[in-house]
């Protein structure tokens, strides 16, 4: 049997927390990216700039946690941008109508760039 | 395309969801169209976490779900079996609101899946819930 799995790696450029996410969001791994992004708004980040680069799945466990951390984030005076979503995941943020929420870049230069 | 069922079973273990999700894809491969594909297969990871995360997880209960998947020509027919107390999906549904910008949505993996596919809910004489998810292909 595979298991889901997801890697979280963190990386700062200028004033942005860049979070880099490996694998797939499902009800499985969802508690382990809200761990994730529960921590970098409790240790001050406020400009979060998500790599969806090698994600590659997300179900509504995801799109419910991104959408917590998204108000939480807000409330905090934060925004937060997606970088290259798959087409399949960037058509899954669309179904979910998360895509309307958050700003979604082709790259993450492009990504860093808008938060800036 | 001749008729093609799939049958198998799995406990009710979040564990599971990759596996049901890559045996769903595999069943699907000629499914040329990659978000089409992935559409039916977020469809029943959302069907079949409600039914773990809702009907056994928190009620305490575990069990055993039973997945068929079948094919006739463009149909895409996947009848999840559970064991779980009776919960009708499609009741829940109409009592959901559309409202799509709250930060805190219940409700939607439902609908998620009753957007992409459509549905019937039966409640077994066995005390089983069968929930089927079918679409049309092109």
């Amino acid at each position: 049997m595979s298991n889901a799995t997801l890697q979280i790696t963190e990386s700062s450029k200028d004033s942005i927390h860049i979070i880099s996410l490996v694998g797939e969001i499902d009800a499985k791994t969802a508690p382990h990216l809200k761990q994730a992004l529960d921590s970098a708004l409790a240790s001050g980040k406020r400009k979060i700039a998500l790599d969806f680069t090698s994600l590659t799945y997300i179900s509504s466990a995801g799109i419910g946690v991104l959408n917590a951390f998204l108000h939480a984030l807000k409330n905090s005076n934060g925004t937060m941008v997606i970088a290259n979503p798959s087409k399949t995941v960037r058509d899954t943020l669309d179904v979910m109508y998360f895509s309307k929420k958050v700003s979604v870049y082709p790259d993450l230069s492009s990504a860093i760039n808008g938060l800036k | 395309m001749t008729t093609a069922t799939v049958t198998y079973s799995i406990k009710s273990d979040r564990t599971f969801l990759k596996e049901v999700r890559d045996k769903v894809r595999s069943f699907l491969s000629d499914i040329s169209d990659e978000v089409e594909r992935n559409r039916i297969v977020l469809a029943i990871d959302e069907a079949l976490s409600n039914i773990i995360i809702h009907g056994y997880e928190k009620n305490n209960l575990f069990g055993d779900i039973t997945i068929a998947m079948q094919r006739e020509k463009n149909m895409v027919v996947i009848t999840l079996t559970d064991t779980a107390p009776p919960f009708n999906p499609l009741e829940y549904y109409r009592t959901l609101t559309n409202n799509t910008d709250t930060y805190k949505e219940s409700g939607r993996g439902i609908k998620t899946y009753l957007t992409i596919m459509s549905a019937t809910y039966r409640r077994n004489n066995d005390g089983t819930n069968q929930l089927t998810l079918f679409k049309e292909i092109n």
